[in-house]
C-alpha cells in the first residue's frame, strides 16, 4: 500500500513538473506570438497620429518601427507562414521587451535616422525568420512617420557576443539585425550571434504589397 | 473508488492532449532545424570573406607574426593589436589635520621581448593638486619638470625617439590623468611616482577621504565612431578629446589580461578614535603605534572601485576651527631662489582655514514647502547594482514628502521622459503613480544629460505654488559617466535660477569631478552612494540637510577691512554640518587676524580668528598649503570660462601652474633619463587595460537573444510522458491485484 502511495506521489510530481515546464515554454511562445497583435494596434495608432502608443496600459515600451521581410522568389513551404509576417519593433532591447517583439537597441540610431540602426530579436520566436536570410534579400522598415525604407541584405555573419563593433555607430546608413546562433539550439544563453547587415536600396521603384 | 478512477482517466486524457499539442508545436522547429536548409552553407562562406576583409583593413601596428613567445595582446576598438601592459599601484597617504599628502606609485612591468611604450589612463581625486613626478629606474630617481603641455609632450617624444626612458603625466580632466612611459626595456620595471596634495573632507565631525581606482567608461555624446573605414578613431562633435578619455577595458571572464592590483597605506596621525575608522567598500587593517594610527588594505585589491576611508577624532579633539600656516612655496623656482639670494626675501604665507559654524536652531527655521524634482540616470552605464541603488533612493526620497510638497520625476538615457509635464502635489494617488513609474525604470541607452538638466531646471512659472514661498530642489542621481562635462556646467550655470541642484553619485566609481562642480554651480551639495545598504541612511541625511542652507552669503576679510587673496571665491552656501574651508595667501605686511561673516537664517554670524595661533598641534601640517591655494584658484578660473575669455584663462592657469609646479589642463610633468637604453629589441606601443568598475555589466556583449522555451517544452513533454507511463504501470498493477484478489475470494467457494 505504501508502495502505491509513493507511486501516486511520483505521478503527481512528474505531472506537475511536466505541466509547469510545458506551460512555461508554451507561454513564452504564445506571448511572443499574441503580443504582436496588440502591438499592431498600437502601431496603427502611431501611424495615424505620429505619437508613441503603448500596446497595453502597463507596458513600458512602444512600437517604433515595422519590419517586413520580402518573400523569396521561390518560397519553400515552411517559409510561407513566416514570410507573410511583419514584425513590430519595440523601443529598447531589454530581455523583457524581447519577449514581446524584436527590440531596437536604444544606443543605436533610431528607425529612419541616419547611422546604424540595430534591432535584436529572439532566435526561437520572432527572429527565427532570420535563419533563411541570404545576401540580396530585401527588408522593409516602416518608420513612425509612415515612410517605408527598403533595405538589401549585404552580409550575414556568425560572430561572438563580444564583437560589439556591429552595434557601433556608423557614418553610413545601415540596418543590423542580431539574433542568437545556432538557431536550432535548445537551451538559452548562447555565446554566438547571427548578424544580418543591410543597406538602404536607393531606387524606390519597388512597392511593398 | 469510482470517482478516483474517473479523475485518473480525465487527467490522463488531458496529459495526452497536452503532449500531442507540444509535439505539434515542436515538429515545425525540428524540421526547420534540419542541417540542409539553404542558410547554413552560405553563412560560413560569408564569414570567411568578411574576416579577410577585416584583416586587410587593420593598420599594421602589431602583427601576430611578431609574437614568438607569450605576450598578452588585445584588439583595441579600432581592430589594431596592442599588447597589454601589467601594472601595480601603490598608494601611500599621510594625513595631518585637514591636509593629505599622497604618493601614487605606478609600477610598470615589461614581460615581453619588445621595448614597450606604455600608456595608462587613471583617476585621481577631483581636487588633487598634482605637483610632483619621479621616475625610478632601479636605484636612480629622475625628478619631473613642469612644462606647458605641448612642450612637455615634445620633450617626451624626443626622448622616446632617442631611445631614452621617459615619463609624462598629463591631465585629461581634473580627476582623470594619463601616464605615458617610453622605452621600457624587456624584463625591466619602471616606477612612476606621482604626488599630490588634497584637503580632507570634514563634515559633522567625520573626516572622509576618497581615492578612485578606476575611470568609469564615459558616454560621449555626438559620437561618430566608425568601424571598417580607414579613419578608425573615436571622434565627437561635442567632446573634442573623446579619444583620450576612453580607457581600454579588460574583457569579461576568460580574458587573461593582467589584473591591476592596488595597495593602499594611510597614516592618519595621532588622536584618531580607532573604533571609528571605517572603510565601507574594502577590508582594512588597523595598526596603532605610539598613539599614531595607520590603516592599510587587508590585501591588495583589484582596481575596480573607489576606496573610501572615514574616521573621527577622539572625544574632545573634534575641532570647531582650524588654521594651518606655511611660509614660502613647496616648489621653489628660479626667480624665488634669486630673490632669496639677494636678501630681500619677501616670502608669502599660505593658510588653510576651517571654521565650523554653530548648529542652526531647528525651531527657528520655518519648514518651507518644497518642490522636489528627482532626476534619475537610466543610461546603460547604470545597469546592474547602480540602477537598483538609484531606484531605492528615489523611493526613499518619495517617502520623505509631506502633503504641502510637490514633486516630479525625470528619467533620462538617450531620451528624456517625465512623470508629468509639471510638478504634482504629493497626494497619495500621485505618489502611488510615481512609485509605479520608478518600478518600471530600467537602464539602457546613452547618457544625454543635457536633456534632463534642461527639463529639471526649467521653472514652471504658472505653477500653483508660485504665490507661496517654496524651495525648488533638484536631486540628480547619476554616475556622471559623461565626457562633455564643460558643456553641462555651462548649462547649469545659465539655467539654475532659484533652483538648487543636489547631486547624488551612484555606483562604485562615480565621476566625482562632475558631481562636485555641478553641485557647486547649482548651489547644492553632493552625496555618494556606493552600495544598496547605504541608500536609506544617505538619502534621509540628505533630505534633512537640504531643508535650508545654514549659512549663506559668506565673506572673508582681514580685521582691517581688506580682502585677502582667498579661494574658493565666492564661498558656496553651507548646509548643516559643513565647515567653511578657505585657502588664502597673505603677504608679510598684511594683518594676521581674519574675520569670517555670513547670514544664518535672519541673523548675522561672525567669527574672527588669528592666523598666527595654530589651534591644533599637528606635526608636518605645513606642507603643500600653497598647492591647495593654487589648485583652488585654477578650479575657479576654469569655472569662469565663458567662451570669450578662454585664451586669458588659459594664460592665467598656465602661469599659475608653472609657478606652483602643478599639472593642469595646460601643463604637464615630464621626466627624461639622460642615457639611452641598451636594447636592440623592436619598439611597440602598449596600453594598460583597466578593470570595469565593480557592478558594471560587461560592455561588449551583443544583446542576449536566446530563450529556453523549446527546451522547456521538450523537457515538459518528456516528463509528462514519464508520468503517463507511470500511470499506465500503476493501473496495470492495480488491475492485476484486483484480479488476484478476486481469484482468492472466489477460490474457497468452489
Amino acid at each position: 500500500m505504501r508502495w502505491q502511495r509513493a507511486q501516486l506521489w511520483w505521478l503527481v510530481g512528474w505531472l506537475l513538473l511536466g505541466g509547469t515546464l510545458l506551460g512555461k515554454g508554451l507561454y513564452m511562445q504564445a506571448k511572443a506570438h499574441f503580443a504582436q497583435y496588440l502591438i499592431e494596434q498600437a502601431w496603427t495608432k502611431t501611424l495615424a497620429d505620429g505619437q508613441s502608443h503603448k500596446p497595453w496600459s502597463w507596458a513600458d515600451t512602444y512600437p517604433v518601427a515595422k519590419l517586413s521581410f520580402q518573400q523569396n522568389s521561390q518560397v519553400s513551404h515552411f517559409d510561407r507562414m513566416a514570410s507573410n509576417d511583419s514584425l513590430y519593433v519595440l523601443a529598447g532591447a531589454s530581455g523583457r521587451n524581447l519577449a514581446f517583439g524584436p527590440g531596437l537597441v536604444l544606443s543605436s540610431a533610431g528607425a529612419g535616422d541616419s547611422g546604424n540602426t540595430v534591432i535584436a530579436g529572439h532566435r526561437d520566436t520572432h527572429f527565427s525568420i532570420l535563419k533563411g536570410m541570404t545576401v540580396g534579400r530585401r527588408l522593409s522598415l516602416q518608420t513612425a512617420s509612415g515612410k517605408d525604407i527598403l533595405y538589401q541584405v549585404v552580409a550575414t555573419e556568425v560572430v561572438h557576443e563580444s564583437q560589439t563593433e556591429f552595434m557601433a555607430p556608423s557614418r553610413d546608413d545601415r540596418l543590423t539585425l542580431i539574433t542568437c546562433y545556432p538557431f536550432d539550439a535548445l537551451q538559452g544563453g548562447a555565446e554566438l550571434r547571427f548578424v544580418v547587415q543591410a543597406i538602404p536600396v536607393t531606387q524606390t521603384l519597388f512597392t511593398l504589397n | 473508488m469510482t470517482t478516483g478512477k474517473r479523475v485518473k482517466e480525465v487527467s490522463e486524457a488531458v496529459a495526452t492532449l497536452v503532449i500531442a499539442v507540444a509535439i505539434c508545436w515542436c515538429l515545425p522547429f525540428v524540421v526547420l532545424a534540419s542541417p540542409n536548409s539553404p542558410g547554413t552553407l552560405l553563412e560560413s562562406g560569408n564569414m570567411m570573406s568578411m574576416q579577410e576583409g577585416r584583416s586587410l583593413l587593420q593598420p599594421s601596428l602589431f602583427d601576430y607574426q611578431d609574437v614568438t613567445q607569450g605576450i598578452l595582446v588585445y584588439h583595441n576598438p579600432n581592430g589594431a593589436l596592442v599588447p597589454s601592459l601589467p601594472l601595480d599601484t601603490q598608494v601611500s597617504m599621510r594625513v595631518s589635520g585637514l591636509n593629505n599628502r599622497v604618493s601614487v606609485k605606478q609600477i610598470f612591468h615589461n614581460n615581453s621581448e619588445f621595448v614597450l611604450n606604455g600608456q595608462y589612463l587613471f583617476p585621481l581625486p577631483n581636487e588633487a593638486a598634482v605637483d610632483s613626478l619621479r621616475l625610478h629606474i632601479g636605484q636612480r630617481i629622475i625628478e619631473g619638470q613642469i612644462h606647458p603641455r605641448a612642450e612637455a609632450k615634445q620633450r617626451f617624444e624626443q626622448a622616446k625617439a632617442e631611445g631614452k626612458r621617459a615619463s609624462l603625466v598629463s591631465q585629461e580632466r581634473p580627476n582623470m590623468f594619463t601616464t605615458e612611459v617610453a622605452n621600457l626595456a624587456p624584463g625591466e620595471q619602471l616606477v612612476v611616482e606621482i604626488s599630490y596634495q588634497e584637503a580632507i573632507q570634514y563634515e559633522d565631525g567625520l573626516f572622509r577621504l576618497r581615492f578612485p581606482l578606476v575611470v568609469a567608461p564615459r558616454y560621449i555624446p555626438g559620437n561618430t565612431a566608425d568601424n571598417g573605414g580607414d579613419n578608425d578613431r573615436v571622434t565627437s562633435a561635442q567632446v573634442f578629446d573623446a579619444e583620450r578619455i576612453v580607457a581600454p577595458i579588460r574583457g569579461a571572464d576568460g580574458d587573461n589580461s593582467p589584473e591591476l592590483k592596488a595597495d593602499i597605506w594611510v597614516d592618519l596621525g595621532e588622536g584618531v578614535e580607532t573604533s571609528m575608522v571605517e572603510s565601507p567598500y574594502h577590508r582594512i587593517k588597523l595598526n596603532e603605534e605610539r598613539g599614531a594610527t595607520t590603516v592599510s588594505l587587508a590585501n591588495s585589491v583589484p582596481a575596480n572601485r573607489d576606496f573610501v576611508l572615514q574616521w573621527r577624532l577622539k572625544q574632545g579633539n573634534s575641532p570647531l576651527a582650524w588654521v594651518f600656516n606655511q611660509r614660502g612655496k613647496t616648489h621653489q623656482n628660479e626667480s624665488d631662489v634669486l630673490s632669496q639670494g639677494a636678501g630681500n626675501a619677501i616670502e608669502d604665507s599660505y593658510s588653510l582655514v576651517m571654521v565650523l559654524p554653530p548648529k542652526a536652531d531647528n525651531h527657528s527655521q520655518m519648514r518651507l514647502p518644497r518642490e522636489l524634482i528627482l532626476v534619475i540616470d537610466t543610461s546603460g552605464s547604470m545597469a546592474g547594482d547602480p540602477i537598483v541603488q538609484a531606484k531605492n533612493a528615489l523611493l526613499y526620497a518619495l517617502n520623505g514628502l509631506t502633503a504641502k510638497d510637490s514633486f516630479n520625476i525625470i528619467e533620462f538615457n538617450s531620451q528624456m521622459s517625465q512623470l508629468s509635464s509639471g510638478s504634482l502635489p504629493a497626494t497619495s494617488s500621485n505618489l502611488a503613480r510615481a512609485r509605479q513609474f520608478v518600478n518600471r525604470l530600467q537602464a539602457d541607452g546613452g547618457t544625454e544629460m543635457a536633456l534632463a538638466l534642461n527639463a529639471a531646471l526649467a521653472t514652471n512659472h504658472q505653477d500653483v505654488t508660485q504665490a507661496a514661498p517654496h524651495l525648488r530642489q533638484v536631486i540628480f542621481m547619476t554616475d556622471g559617466s559623461v565626457g562633455n562635462e564643460q558643456a553641462l556646467f555651462d548649462l547649469i550655470r545659465y539655467q539654475i535660477g532659484d533652483s538648487r541642484l543636489f547631486t547624488v553619485g551612484i555606483g562604485s566609481a562615480p565621476n566625482s569631478h562632475f558631481m562636485q562642480r555641478a553641485a557647486e554651480l547649482g548651489r547644492g551639495t553632493f552625496t555618494y552612494i556606493g552600495k544598496v545598504e547605504e541608500v536609506d541612511e544617505k538619502i534621509s541625511a540628505l533630505l534633512n540637510k537640504i531643508q535650508y542652507p545654514v549659512l549663506t552669503d559668506i565673506q572673508v576679510h582681514f580685521d582691517d577691512g581688506n580682502i585677502p587673496d582667498y579661494w574658493p571665491s565666492p564661498i558656496p552656501d553651507l548646509y548643516q554640518g559643513e565647515p567653511v574651508l578657505v585657502s588664502l595667501k597673505r603677504g608679510q605686511r598684511e594683518p594676521k587676524a581674519l574675520v569670517i561673516t555670513g547670514r544664518q537664517g535672519h541673523k548675522n554670524w561672525q567669527q574672527s580668528l588669528s592666523l598666527m595661533d595654530n589651534l591644533a598641534a599637528i606635526p608636518d601640517q605645513n606642507a603643500g598649503l600653497d598647492l591647495l591655494w593654487a589648485r583652488k584658484q585654477i578650479a575657479a578660473l576654469e569655472l569662469s570660462k565663458n567662451g570669450t575669455n578662454d585664451d586669458r584663462v588659459k594664460q592665467q592657469v598656465t602661469a599659475l601652474s608653472l609657478n606652483y609646479h602643478l599639472v593642469s589642463a595646460y601643463t604637464s610633468l615630464v621626466a627624461v633619463d639622460l642615457t639611452p637604453i641598451e636594447s636592440n629589441a623592436m619598439g611597440r606601443d602598449a596600453v594598460v587595460r583597466q578593470h570595469l568598475p565593480l557592478g558594471w555589466q560587461p560592455l561588449g556583449i551583443l544583446p542576449q537573444t536566446a530563450m529556453a522555451s523549446r527546451l522547456d517544452m521538450l523537457l515538459g513533454a518528456i516528463s509528462l510522458f514519464i508520468a503517463m507511463l507511470l500511470a499506465a504501470s500503476m493501473l496495470k498493477q492495480r488491475r492485476l491485484e484486483r484480479a488476484s484478489m478476486l481469484a482468492l475470494k472466489t477460490k474457497p467457494q468452489v
